[in-house]
This record gives C-alpha cells, structure tokens and sequence, in this order.
C-alpha cells in the first residue's frame, strides 16, 4: 500500500529539509538574526565615530588608534563574510542583500579609517 | 583586588543596552556572593576543610566528581578568556603579534607561579590593577556628572530574554567560583574583595550606560571598552586603563590556574604543596594556552565561562549551606537559623539563575541583541 504523506509526517520532512540545508555549510538567517547583524553593523559604525572623536580630542595614542581600527574592520570583515555566506528565509532575500552591502560599505569604509590611521 | 574579564564585559554590555536597569542584580548577586564567602570562611576556620572536601562528603562519590570536573572546566574556560584578553591588551600596548604575546603572558604567568607565592602574585597585580579601579570610578563620576542620563525606557518586550540572560550573567559574574574557592580561611579580606568588586561593576555598568548606550555602540571587542576611560581623561587614563585591566586579567588567570589545583587537591586530600598541585595548574595553563591561540573568541569565551559557571554554581553552594548549618560539625559555630533561612532563599534564586542560563544563552545567542 503506497505511503500517503500527512501533515505530520510533511512537517517532517520541512524540518529535515531546513535542518540538511542548514549543514550544508551556507546558514540561513531568519528575519530576527538579519536585523540584529543590522544593529551589530550601525554599533561598529557608532563604535569608529567614537574613537575618531577621542583621536580629534588627543585622547589616544597613535599604536592604541592604529590597533583598535584594524580591530574594528577585523570585526566588520567578519560580518561581511559571513553574511556573504548566509541565505535568507523565503521572502527576506532583499533584506539579506539590503545587510550584505551595509556590511560590504562598512568594511571599504573601516579599511579607509585603518589607513588613514597608519 | 582583581576584577575578571567577565565582569567587565558583562557590566559594560549590560549598561550599553539597558543603561541603570540592571544595577538591581549587583545588589542581589554582592549579598550573595558575600553569604557564600562567610559560610566557605566558618566552614573552612572550624573544620580547616575546603569547598571540595565538603563537596565530597555532601554529594557522594559520584556527583562530587562530576562537579569538580565541572567547575574546573568552568575555570579553564575562564583562564583562556583571561589569557586572550591579555594577548589582546598586550597587542594594543605593544603592537606585537597577538599570538606570541600570548604565549609570552602564559609563559611570564607560569614562571611567576613556580617561583612565586599566588599571594605575591595576587597582591602585586592587584596593586597595579588597582590604577584601574581608580580611574574607573573618576571616569564614571566625570562622565555621570557631565553627560545627560542614559534613557530610562522599559525593557521591549522583544529582549525580555536579553535582560534576563544579562541579569544572570552579572549575578554570575559576581559569583565566579575560582574568587572564592581559592582562599575559604581568608574571609573577611574576601568579603571586602567582593564588595569592591561590586562597586567597580557599578562603575562600569555607569560607564557602559552613559558612554555607549546614546551612541547606540554594542561593544562587542574588548579594545572598546578602554575607550571610556580615555574619553573625558586623555592619553594617561588610557595607558592606565591599558595596564590595569592587563594586570588584573594576569591576576584572574593566574586564580583560575591555580584553582583548578586547589580544587583537586582539596578533593582528593592532597596537600596543597605537592606535585599534583603543580601540574594541575601548569596544565590548565597549557591548555588554556592552546584553545586560546587555536582560534577561539576572547568574548564567546567570557560568556561560555559565566554562563556555565552559573550552572555549576549551585553544586557547590548547596554542600556549603548544608555544611555551615550542620549542628553535628560545627557547633556553637554552625549558621543562625536567620543566616540558614538567607542561605536558603539565595539558594533557591541560583538554582533559578542556574536552570535558566542555558536556555537564556540560546535564546539570545550568547547575548546579541
């Protein structure tokens, strides 16, 4: 007798799906986790705004400012990578590349302050 | 005194999305932190026996060995989150490879530890680190008097889970077991180390609230969190700040070293002094060393260790409580039936704090907003 599939055993099946794509090796954000890699971009953003104003007031020294820049693209670097590596729950693919090129902006702009920094 | 990396990280995390609202759990987690010390004190002072000879004759065989394996994997976490906070201080300090300053502020810690007395060590770093504890309270109180308040909106609703996991993980913070476990006969200098330790999270907890929170900065790497200190008292504060938080990280991951081999000790009966004290610190060294430079997170460390030290937390508690109320044992020096009604009630709120930081920690993933 042929196997009839049921909404339990299809919920399953979505589970499983979801949870070999998600070992495949390319992690999917959900709508939640897109908006909060999008709160950790703006904080670095706040974060280079922030130590350019302690450097404009002579409140650091030249070593801490260089260091601490490479820190904050290292970390924006990482961001840009693995969003690059993410894909987005169905519907959220303008959002995902919405995050990916703040994140990609952010990167460019953080190598330019590590230089300026130099 | 020495002040951990998670306490700071914690602290300043918490005030940059939460701003005062979490100042309650310091409170909550310094009375009981102290109630732990006093009874740990009057246990060890009356029965000259150490939390893990208790832990022993409380939990039986089994559990005991289990809660030590625990708690030392609690403190070797912790002594990598230190040791990459080092490296990470020593690299802003010096601009040298992270990697090798590593190594280099393992092997300095090493050769320290087996020439000199943890207490040298201990009172030299935290004499230095006491620069820091300084500077934190001006900063903060130069900051608080002329910056505008942090907002004092409630909680969204959306990180519910949030406040909790933060409240959790400062009230773990407080607890962390290599303070205590270390030293049960040097109580009231304990005590007064916790309660300084409370006052320098509230500094920072100002600090994080006052600094990031307007600016809207999560700081999440531990070069930021210098940055307040040098922005209302320039160049020096933040060499200051530099030094101290480098010799209080080296403080914290020589206790933590040295608390895996208390513990064991302590467990097994072996006097404090023999070789099987020495290689259990050595290797909890070494092998912090090793997860350190294979790649791990300084932070995702930090917070590995306070929320898995919050579990462990009530194993040892628990055998404490028994043991310091115990008639039978102790005496006209067993605990008060008001001090064992606190105890209790402390109690049953880490057991809470215990089974929720797992779940909280998933639900937040290890506290991202």
């Amino acid at each position: 007798m042929p196997l009839k599939p049921t909404g339990h055993m299809t919920r399953w099946l979505v589970t499983a799906a979801i949870v070999a794509v998600a070992c495949s090796g390319s992690p999917i954000m959900t709508h939640e986790q897109l908006e909060s890699e999008m709160r950790h971009l703006r904080s670095l953003d706040a974060e280079a705004q922030l130590l350019q104003d302690v450097v404009a007031a002579h409140h650091s020294k030249s070593r801490f400012t260089r260091e601490h820049a490479r820190y904050l693209q290292r970390s924006a670097h990482e961001h840009a990578h693995s969003l690059a590596q993410a894909r987005s729950v169905p519907g959220d693919e303008a959002e995902l590349e919405r995050v990916r090129a703040a994140a990609t902006r952010l990167e460019e702009r953080f190598v330019a302050l590590v230089i300026e920094m130099q | 005194m020495i002040i951990g990396v998670g306490q700071i990280v914690f602290a300043m995390q918490a005030g940059a999305l939460f701003g005062y609202a979490l100042l309650w759990t310091i409170l909550l987690g310094t009375i009981a932190t102290i109630l732990y010390i006093e009874m740990c004190h009057r246990v060890a002072t009356v029965t000259k026996d150490g939390v893990f000879t208790v832990v022993r004759s409380k939990l039986g065989e089994r559990l005991g060995t289990a809660t030590l394996a625990g708690a030392n994997l609690v403190n070797l976490i912790t002594c990598a989150a230190e040791l990459a906070a080092i490296g990470i201080m020593l690299h802003l300090l010096t601009g040298w490879n992270e990697r090798l300053v590593i190594v280099l502020g393992a092997v300095v810690l090493g050769a320290l530890g087996s020439s000199v007395r943890l207490q040298s060590i201990e009172r030299t770093l935290g004499l230095l680190g006491g620069g820091l504890v300084v500077l934190l309270f001006v900063a903060a109180a130069w900051q608080v008097s002329h910056l505008a308040p942090p907002p004092t909106a409630p909680v969204p609703t959306d990180q519910t889970s949030l406040h909790g996991y933060f409240a959790v993980g400062i009230f773990s913070a407080l607890l962390m077991q290599y303070k205590v476990h270390a030293y049960p006969a040097r109580g009231k200098a304990a005590i007064s180390g916790a309660t300084l330790g409370a006052l320098v999270m509230c500094a920072l907890l100002v600090l994080g609230a006052v600094v990031f929170l307007p600016r809207g900065i999560f700081p999440n790497l531990l070069s930021s969190l210098v940055l307040p200190a040098a922005l209302p008292l320039g160049r020096t504060a933040l060499w200051v700040a530099l030094l101290g938080m480098l010799a209080s990280f080296g403080g914290a991951a020589a206790q933590t070293a040295m608390s895996v081999g208390y513990n064991t000790c302590q467990f097994y009966s072996i006097d404090g002094e023999a070789p099987q004290f020495t290689a259990a610190w050595v290797s909890t060294l070494i092998l912090a060393t090793l997860i350190v430079l294979s790649g791990a997170r300084p932070l995702k460390l930090v917070h590995y260790a306070i929320v898995l030290g919050m579990v462990m937390i009530p194993l040892t508690y628990y055998p404490m409580l028994r043991a310091a109320g115990d008639r039978a044992r102790m005496g006209e020096h067993a605990t008060t039936r008001v001090q064992q009604a606190l105890g209790w009630l402390f109690f049953v709120l880490i057991a809470v704090a215990a089974l929720l930081a797992i779940p909280l920690m998933v639900l937040t993933r290890a506290g991202q907003p």
